[in-house]
């Protein structure tokens, strides 16, 4: 019986170091950012169907608030929100810049450019070749949307798909 | 007859082990601090090793390319501290971005000598202060 | 909205129909052997060949997906890539956490279907089924109801990400996984028997016949696996080295260390019916250990270099080994008293001595190389502050004890059992010492000066002083009885006593492989240079020339690297590319290193910084450059490993052995 003790007694001390290092290494994933910070400018390339209108290449304006969404050929859910950006972005369009950037497409032009057909989206896309705009921004995956104000701070960074809901309290808080 | 001989031959080297592993563990402890709790209280962190961790501040990196000594200012929310390192930064080191770095502290500063890049984002905001628990948490 | 049929849904029908058929086989199981009902116990057997094809119709189906690019699947969607070459993509199958459990899975269940068909009838065999197919069960589980890798997905993505960079880097990484997990799995088996012995109350030496091959080929793959281990990281991670003491390697190489423990004591019950008890708690130790190192893994609790990513499988993966330490020590601790052993050893100074003697070593570095991994956990958990311990603690407390196992493997073998006879022993060990004092005085004076170096040629001439005898004791007095000359008697001997002979070449193995880390880790040159194109720089005894950049492109991977000639004493030694690559849709680039590896020292170039070829202002690469002496006879001390265990492992042939007298029983 004293052995049977022994086996419990250990076990449940393992059991509590364990189950306290779950909790810690969860408290420990990357949490919520600190915001404020200037976004790093850039200039890339804009996709050939945007260019009559947008021009060669893009950067971030300079007193206009700007959605930046970085997204992938091969990302299911980026598809899935294109229509919800899309939407927005008819609605906001005088007010605030939409910019896509097609990024961790290597060698998917082809399936970049059938995102875009697909989608049918008509604010500008860039492209991101080397990836080092994602880097830059701190990307965690696609898609991620960041929100930044007009003087260039950022106001927030969604990751994964965004919903209107969330799009349009984020919006409403740039045109502040 | 023998068994005593072994039981205490036993517990002896189980002494010895258990006191030299003792030793070993406490002396080889790396500790993981942010700058603001080196300046708190610096003589604990003299004269042992040493894991530093914080936001690359910006417009702080310095890189030559023949000597390869990296400098730049690590910082927390409160502090900022000087790093020397000898090598080249990894790809995906930059600035406004969560490191870590292994070294000792020497004349005010930091010597690294093993330098990881953290996939962090708590950046310093305008006027507020960063949650130093919140990045302690992200760069361990 | 239509239902379209999709490989996803025959992948999770078939993991589901294992789950359940495991089921009902550990059900007919139990009662079969409770009830004595050998119609229940077929019957659980053909269960068991039933998992193992509705497994293997899983693996293949997913194997199908991928090499078909069928991203309406959930692993390959978020694993795999149209431009990935096809052996990757076969990669990809267990490159991914969850894909590797797959494959955990289905080896599992082939080990399972295995041991139903191979496995002798005897009491013990049914209970050691149930215990392979509760294990089979959980793992079903995790794979059919926690990570779902055949999830369906409605809108399938037009292509995926491919797998993790690091991963797509080397050809190793189609092997080394698969080593662990054969090696894993293979010693559940020993650890289902055991159960089994205490479930049916037979603790004495019956379990362990049946499981003698399969605990060395469990042993053999491990060790194989963590060497591979070892070497993909020499040639991947970039910094020259293949061992860190990092948490994932820790926690793998601590049940290793019990296994070996295990598979030598096995043979003091086997030869001597003793420590019964101790067997039972070491083959139930490494099984808890291979669950416990899994959990700590892949749950993210400890901090590693060797991430994987953080999955739901953390909490699983906890509750299995509450479950495996309750419930298998449990058993041993209510089975105790049946179990322990009454016999006593007659000296200490024999083959059970030193075979126990090494075990508490082997346990003792696997507790202070577990105790080292957890303590950063431990501290949190009392202090809340954060630390990390790192390679000085393990070096420190592990040297002396690999040092003293270094030993004891001298003279283990040389002892007979129950009790050393002092003049051959004394006569044995003088040969011994004398060759270790005249191996060090020469590696001395030939510039060997550190001490862990100096030591390991010391006891590496002791321990082929100690194979020496050991073959002269089998050769001679046969060769006097007249059968033959020394060659033919041992080539003879060789082939009649496949476990002993295969056992002599594994521990020439180690030696061959102590001495390469000891090179490699006492006389290891490691700097960064920062060479400016066409400029001769010296390194050690070389000199290096960037003569160029280039750049390499392929559908899946762009390749940027330097072409660098190496001279010595101005005579032109060889060409080296490390390289930078980038694969397809990941922005975290990977350096290659190029390795010259030579009998006598690697030497190592890996990239750092940036390269450009299409940059003209691009006057000077950095370059980490790393000479380590004798690092390949490690990886050529594995091959002898395999060797030796693979030969150990084949069945003695028919004929009878020789018979003689022999100066050092065997």
């Amino acid at each position: 019986m004293t052995r049977l003790l022994i086996v419990v007694v250990v076990t449940a001390l393992l059991a509590g170091l364990f189950w306290f290092g779950i909790t810690a290494s969860q408290g420990r994933a990357i949490g919520p950012t600190q915001l404020g910070r200037v976004m790093p400018d850039f200039s890339r390339p804009v996709f050939a169907r945007y260019q009559a209108e947008f021009g060669e290449t893009l950067s971030l304006p300079t007193g206009k608030p700007v959605v930046v969404s970085f997204w992938a050929s091969w990302c299911g859910p980026c598809h899935a929100q294109a229509p919800t950006l899309e939407a927005a972005w008819r609605r906001y369009r005088d007010q605030v810049l939409f910019i896509g950037v097609n990024t961790q497409d290597r060698g998917n032009e082809r399936q970049a450019e059938a995102f875009l057909n697909q989608s049918g989206i008509t604010f500008p896309n860039v492209k991101d070749l080397d990836n080092r705009l994602g880097v830059d921004y701190g990307l965690f995956g696609v898609p991620e949307t960041f929100f930044i104000r007009r003087d260039g701070t950022l106001q927030h960074r969604h990751a994964g798909p965004i919903t209107t809901a969330q799009l349009s309290a984020q919006l409403e808080e740039l045109l502040q | 007859m023998k068994r005593p001989l072994y039981a205490a031959a036993g517990v002896a080297v189980l002494a010895v082990a258990g006191w030299m592993i003792y030793q070993a563990l406490y002396g080889s402890l790396v500790f993981f601090i942010l700058p603001s709790e080196y300046a708190q209280n610096p003589a604990q962190f003299e004269d042992r090793r040493i894991r530093l961790g914080g936001i690359v501040a910006n417009d702080s990196v310095t890189f030559d390319n023949d000597s390869l000594k990296l400098t730049f200012l690590i910082s927390d929310s409160l502090k900022s501290l000087p790093v020397t390192h000898h090598g080249a930064p990894p790809e995906l080191f930059r600035e406004m971005m969560g490191v870590v770095v292994e070294g000792h502290f020497k004349e005010g500063g930091f010597a690294s000598d093993n330098l990881l890049v953290r996939h962090t984002e708590v950046y310093q905001p305008d006027g507020k202060p960063i949650d130093n628990e919140a990045l302690r948490r992200a760069l361990y | 909205m239509t239902f379209e049929l999709s490989l996803g849904h025959f992948g999770m029908a078939s993991i589901l129909l294992a789950f359940a058929l495991t089921i009902y086989a550990m059900g007919s199981g139990i009662v079969g052997a409770l009830k004595q009902d050998a119609s229940l116990q077929t019957s659980a057997r053909f269960a068991a060949f039933a998992v193992f094809l509705a497994t293997t119709t899983a693996l293949l189906v997913m194997l199908v997906a991928l090499l078909t690019d069928d991203f309406s699947v959930k692993y390959v969607a978020e694993t795999s890539s149209r431009a990935s070459p096809t052996w990757i993509k076969v990669v990809t199958l267990w490159a991914a956490l969850d894909g590797s459990l797959l494959l955990w899975a289905w080896m599992q269940t082939g080990y399972t279907a295995l041991l139903a068909l191979v496995a002798l009838n005897s009491a013990l065999r049914p209970w050691a089924l149930v215990v392979m197919q509760g294990v089979q069960l959980f793992f079903l589980a995790v794979v059919a109801f926690v990570i779902t890798p055949f999830q369906v997905l409605p809108i399938p993505p037009l292509d995926g990400p491919g797998p993790n960079p690091l991963l797509q880097n080397h050809w190793m990484m189609a092997l080394h996984p698969i080593l662990m997990y054969l090696g894993f799995v293979g010693l559940t088996v020993p650890f289902a028997y055991a159960m089994a012995a205490l479930i049916t109350r037979r603790p004495g030496t019956e379990w362990m016949q049946p499981v003698r091959l399969w605990t060395l080929a469990g042993w053999g793959f491990l060790a194989l696996g963590k060497i591979t281990g070892g070497w993909w990281s020499y040639e991947v991670l970039g910094w020259g080295g293949y061992w860190s003491w990092d948490p994932v390697e820790n926690l793998s190489f601590v049940p290793w260390l019990t296994a070996t423990a295990f598979l030598h004591s096995a043979q003091v019950q086997e030869r001597r019916r003793m420590l019964k008890a101790w067997n039972i708690l070491l083959v139930t130790l490494t099984f808890a250990l291979t669950i416990l190192s899994t959990f700590l893994i892949r749950s993210g609790v400890l901090s590693s270099v060797h991430a994987f990513a953080e999955g739901p499988v953390g909490p699983w993966f906890f509750g299995f080994f509450i479950l495996v330490m309750l419930f298998s020590f449990g058993l041993l601790a209510l089975r105790w008293e049946q179990v322990r052993d009454r016999s006593e050893f007659d000296s200490v100074v024999s083959r059970e001595g030193t075979i126990l003697a090494g075990n508490v070593l082997f346990l003792a570095m696997g507790f202070v190389v577990l105790l080292g991994t957890l303590f950063p956990l431990i501290v949190e958990a009392v202090s809340g502050q954060l630390v990390t311990i790192g390679a000085p603690f393990f070096d420190r407390v592990t040297v002396p004890i690999w040092l003293l196992i270094f030993v004891l493997m001298g003279i283990g073998p040389l002892l007979p059992w129950r009790r050393a006879e002092g003049q051959t022993l004394a006569r044995n060990l003088a040969w011994m010492v004398g060759g270790a004092l005249l191996a060090g005085v020469l590696a001395y004076t030939l510039g060997v000066r550190r001490t862990y170096p100096l030591l390991t040629v010391a006891i590496a001439a002791y321990n082929l002083v100690s194979l020496g005898l050991l073959i002269a004791g089998v050769v001679r007095p046969r060769v006097r009885q007249g059968l033959g000359n020394a060659a033919a008697v041992f080539t003879r001997y060789a082939y009649e006593n496949r476990r002993r002979f295969g056992s002599m070449v594994v521990h020439f193995s180690v030696v061959v492989m102590a001495l390469g880390v000891a090179g490699s880790s006492g006389y290891r040159l490691d700097q960064q240079l920062s060479m400016p194109i066409g400029e001769r720089a010296t390194f050690g005894q070389y000199e290096l020339l960037v003569t160029g950049l280039f750049e390499e492109r392929r559908p899946y991977k762009v390749s940027r690297g330097a072409t660098v000639e190496v001279f010595r004493d101005d005579q032109f030694v060889t060409t080296l590319t490390p390289r930078i690559n980038l694969f397809g849709n990941s922005p975290q680039p990977v350096s290659t290193p190029s390795v010259r590896y030579t009998f006598w020292s690697d030497l190592y170039l890996n990239l750092a910084g940036t390269v450009d070829p299409h940059d003209p202002a691009q006057q000077s690469v950095i370059l980490r450059v790393v000479q380590s002496p004798l690092v390949a006879w490690i990886w050529i001390g594995a091959v002898i490993l395999a060797l030796g265990t693979g030969y150990a492992l084949l069945p003695s042939p028919r004929r009878e052995p020789m018979a003689a007298r022999e100066s050092v029983p065997t």
